[in-house]
């Protein structure tokens, strides 16, 4: 449940700061909503959440416009004439870089949680050496 | 362990980022340029892109429309000449912003500022050879005169209106994937453009080949085989007549190849390839329109974007349709209320070159009549992204710049220096703002008189019934050969003795035949008094001649198929020439393809394969007449003197048994590489004709063209090169105009319109080119408007 809300959340507040931003609000939204969500897989579903948000953008951009984008930017990187290419290697980067950012983001939030767990336990060896 | 795997996996999402957002080395910016928002597929658009676009701006006095037709050509509507190349300068921005950039840096040497040290060698030859310079000279001209300053300042200024309000989503996408970013437009990159457009058309650039032809067989011999005029002149472009310079005689001087050619460079770098043009007008008698016809097809690169940008201007006293070229205001070619007129290239060599002696290394002085004069150093930075700035230093002689140093041989102390009549200043805007504006005959000489560099042939017909032809720009006065081989510098005599006076010019008005045409020939016949150097071969100006002699009265279809003429003259002067070489020769299995020949209507079809075959034999057989010529760095001499040479196939002496053994053996080795007649050699891909992106991004070329021709037909479509906008007037109480051009109005590869009218330019069809009075599109369809408000106080 917390992963999916977390898809659902990169989308919601990536795709649209990245209108306002840059495109790196979307792996910085990953990374931070990773931290507060601790979704599970962490990498995977950052990569589900890039993936979508890109690939679904990307697709309806082409949609949209009647095809008139996608096989030259597919040509550009990728030597063919196909759209579907074009629009695979754009949710691929999207997904690449919401997953290790949102991978980093779950770890520092263990590794804050870990932090914590060794403070409490050497506050206790603490108080206990007292009394 | 825990602290080594966040700080792994911090590292590695840092370096992932940070190489999708900045690149590294050849590896783009892929998050930049992938990201659906503002990256590449933020440049998609839609055919109703356009809708609505209201702006107001502080530099615009009165409020402004635009609207686009079905096929996005703008049609601005202003009450001021200010305001009208205002929207001019926005518009062409909005729609080809990349383009006008990447020919003001190529033209200025700045390419390698933002595509890296391989275009340093590119970047340094232009700024050698003093474009910026060239440049410079010009803008002080337009700056110098009220109307092409006003003009200038306010197209300036409407394309910084478009660029000041983007922000990187709205890059062109050209920006995006090369990674910079658009700079201020001012009018050096105007003057740059139109520098760039006058270097494209300067041809006859064989100084170094000549030379050496001279220096080994003589004057005579390059006389004969490098023609500037011949007897089969019959086609010139002005009738003769009696000329006023009939008893002129230039100063004369005594003219003999320099010494120790082996230490020039191999050869200067240059390229004609078919820039050529066609252009006629048919007097109101001669046209089925009862009104004078004007046609006119400029034959360049056809690259992607387009040299050209279709609109309509109208303000008070300006109502013109036409083309332009993105980054220039004012209209190239087209049509107004009353009048239109046409370019093509003149065949007059506007580029010497001259060799000088420098005093000693240090290169600051060289030898002018016995006397030591100071060069003038020009330093020339060149920023290289990601490398080193470069300056080069470019020493100015009374001839122009020394623009080969380097290349000679060390410690010759010697240099070529570059006369151009590009680096004499002229007022080319204000040329075209005021045939923009004109309305007669009289306001056409004046328009022109600006013109400097290189020669055009203007043409011109009125609704008054008038047509004319003037070649207009600096001409160099010379006496015979002065130009046309290596010229030591050292020499006051070799010095241009100053340029032809304006009633010198080639001009003809109202001929009584009722037509005049331009194709690049010779303007005068063999009589002419004067020395004038350079030309095109006749083929298509012979073919034209025949076209306007054939019937008494001719149409808008006639033009435009006389356009789109597949006719080669030069396969018709010479494959009889060569079929007859084959008689009594032992030529085995070459039935089909000989019947195939001789049944050949010189057309040259795409899915014909004969013009293929015809092509490679021909090409074999000139190569075996001029075996001498590749050691001075030519190929062989014109096709025309080619074809004077196989004349002789029919003689019975000694010359004419070798040549026709030279012809049978080029056709056995043509026969052994062709199979058959049919789609295997298709001209079309033979040719394989395609518009080529302007940075050569392959992505965004143009598919292959089903297209015909080659250089010598009207239609002169090759593989890089062909009619770029085919235009046809009607002089009529309101002129009516038909035209296309390959590409589309958008620059962007992710519009619709970037391709729109490459299929029917293919196809041959034209469009209607109508001056819409602005009340009417409140029932026109419009693919969309912009309106531009002056800013409230």
């Amino acid at each position: 449940m917390r992963s999916i809300l977390f898809i659902v959340l990169v989308m919601l507040i990536g795709v649209p700061a990245s209108w306002w931003l840059s495109w790196l609000c979307l792996p910085v939204s990953a990374g931070l909503l990773a931290y507060f969500l601790r979704p599970r897989p962490a990498f995977l579903c950052g990569l589900i959440a890039g993936m979508l948000s890109w690939g679904l953008l990307a697709a309806g951009i082409e949609v949209y416009t009647e095809g008139v984008m996608g096989a030259k930017i597919a040509s550009l990187l990728m030597n063919s004439d196909n759209p579907v290419y074009a629009v695979g290697i754009t949710a691929l980067a999207g997904g690449l870089a919401c997953a290790f950012a949102a991978l980093s983001g779950k770890l520092s939030a263990s590794f804050r949680d870990h932090k914590k767990l060794l403070k409490r336990r050497y506050s206790s060896m603490y108080s206990n050496s007292r009394y | 362990m825990r602290t080594v795997l966040l700080l792994l996996s911090w590292l590695f999402t840092l370096l992932i980022l940070g190489l999708m957002h900045l690149g590294f080395g050849e590896i783009p910016p892929l998050g930049r340029l992938l990201d659906p928002v503002n990256g590449l597929w933020a440049n998609a658009e839609t055919e109703n892109q356009y809708e609505m676009l209201r702006i107001s701006h502080a530099r615009v006095q009165q409020p402004i429309e635009i609207h686009y037709n079905e096929r996005l050509v703008p049609h601005i509507y202003a009450e001021n000449e200010h305001d009208l190349f205002f929207a001019q300068g926005f518009v062409t921005a909005r729609h080809r912003l990349w383009q006008m950039d990447f020919m003001a840096r190529f033209a200025g040497g700045r390419l390698s500022e933002v595509l890296g040290v391989d275009l340093l060698p590119l970047d340094r030859a232009q700024r050698r050879k003093g474009l910026v310079y060239a440049a410079e000279q010009s803008q002080a001209e337009f700056l110098k005169n009220p109307h092409s300053n006003s003009v200038i300042q306010a197209y300036t200024d409407g394309v910084n209106a478009w660029i000041e309000q983007l922000s990187y989503r709205d890059y062109p996408v050209e920006f995006k994937l090369l990674n910079y970013r658009p700079e201020p437009w001012t009018p050096l990159k105007t003057a740059l453009i139109l520098k760039y457009m006058s270097d494209l058309l300067t041809g006859n650039d064989m100084d170094l080949e000549m030379t050496r032809v001279y220096a080994a067989l003589g004057r005579m011999h390059l006389m004969h085989d490098f023609p500037d005029v011949t007897d089969s002149d019959t086609t010139a472009i002005v009738p003769i007549q009696k000329w006023p310079m009939a008893d002129f005689q230039p100063d004369t001087g005594q003219l003999s190849p320099p010494g120790n050619l082996e230490k020039l460079p191999a050869r200067v770098p240059h390229s004609m390839e078919a820039r050529g043009s066609n252009n006629w007008v048919i007097s109101a008698q001669k046209s089925e329109t009862g009104a004078p016809l004007l046609a006119n097809d400029p034959h360049l690169p056809l690259n992607l974007p387009s040299i050209w940008f279709e609109m309509h201007l109208q303000a008070p006293g300006y109502d013109c349709y036409g083309v332009s070229i993105p980054g220039t205001p004012t209209l190239i070619i087209g049509f107004n209320n009353r009048a239109s007129w046409g370019l093509t290239n003149g065949s007059i060599d506007v580029k010497d070159w001259y060799r000088v002696n420098f005093r000693d290394r240090k290169r600051e002085e060289y030898l002018y009549d016995d006397r030591w004069l100071p060069v003038v150093e020009r330093v020339e930075t060149i920023y290289v992204r990601g490398g080193k700035t470069v300056h080069d230093t470019v020493r100015y002689t009374l001839y122009g710049p020394v623009v080969y140093e380097d290349s000679l041989v060390a410690g010759t102390r010697s240099g070529l220096a570059m006369r151009w009549t590009g680096h004499e200043a002229g007022n080319e805007l204000l040329t075209f703002y005021l045939l923009n504006k004109m309305q007669e005959t009289t306001d056409f000489e004046e328009a022109i008189s600006y013109f400097a560099s290189p020669a055009q042939n203007f043409i011109y017909a009125d609704v008054a019934g008038n047509i004319g032809i003037v070649q207009q720009g600096l001409i160099p006065l010379r006496w015979p050969l002065q130009g046309k081989i290596l010229l030591e510098g050292n020499e006051t005599q070799h010095h241009w003795q100053g340029f032809w006076p304006p009633e010198w010019m080639p001009r003809a008005f109202n001929p009584r035949r009722g037509y005049l045409f331009s194709t690049n020939q010779h303007p005068f016949d063999a009589a002419y008094p004067l020395y004038y150097t350079g030309r095109f071969d006749a083929f298509r100006s012979r073919r034209i001649a025949e076209l306007l002699a054939y019937k008494s009265s001719f149409g808008i279809e006639d033009m435009q198929q006389f356009q789109l003429d597949l006719l080669n003259m030069q396969a018709r002067d010479a494959l009889p020439l060569m079929l007859e070489a084959l008689v009594d020769g032992e030529i085995q299995d070459a039935e089909i393809w000989l019947d195939s020949l001789n049944r050949w209507d010189y057309r040259y079809h795409a899915e014909s394969a004969v013009p293929t075959f015809f092509e490679s034999w021909f090409s074999h057989c000139v190569s075996r007449l001029w075996p001498a010529y590749r050691e001075y760095g030519l190929e062989f001499p014109s096709e025309e003197v080619s074809i004077c040479k196989l004349k002789a196939v029919t003689e019975d002496d000694s010359v004419g048994m070798e040549l026709r053994e030279v012809v049978r053996e080029s056709f056995r080795i043509t026969l052994s590489l062709f199979s058959n007649p049919g789609p295997d050699h298709a001209w079309k891909s033979e040719k394989a004709t395609r518009l080529r992106h302007m940075a050569r991004i392959p992505a965004f070329h143009s598919p292959v063209l089903n297209t015909g021709g080659c250089s010598n037909t009207l239609n002169a479509i090759t593989s890089t090169h062909g009619p770029t906008w085919r235009m046809v007037v009607s002089l009529e109480k309101s002129p009516r105009g038909w035209g296309i051009y390959p590409g589309g109005q958008s620059g962007n590869p992710g519009s619709h319109y970037y391709l729109r009218h490459v299929d029917d330019w293919e196809k041959g069809k034209y469009y209607p080119l109508e001056r819409i009075a602005r009340d009417a599109w409140r029932v026109r369809p419009s693919a969309g408007v912009v309106h531009i408000q002056p800013e409230m106080p």
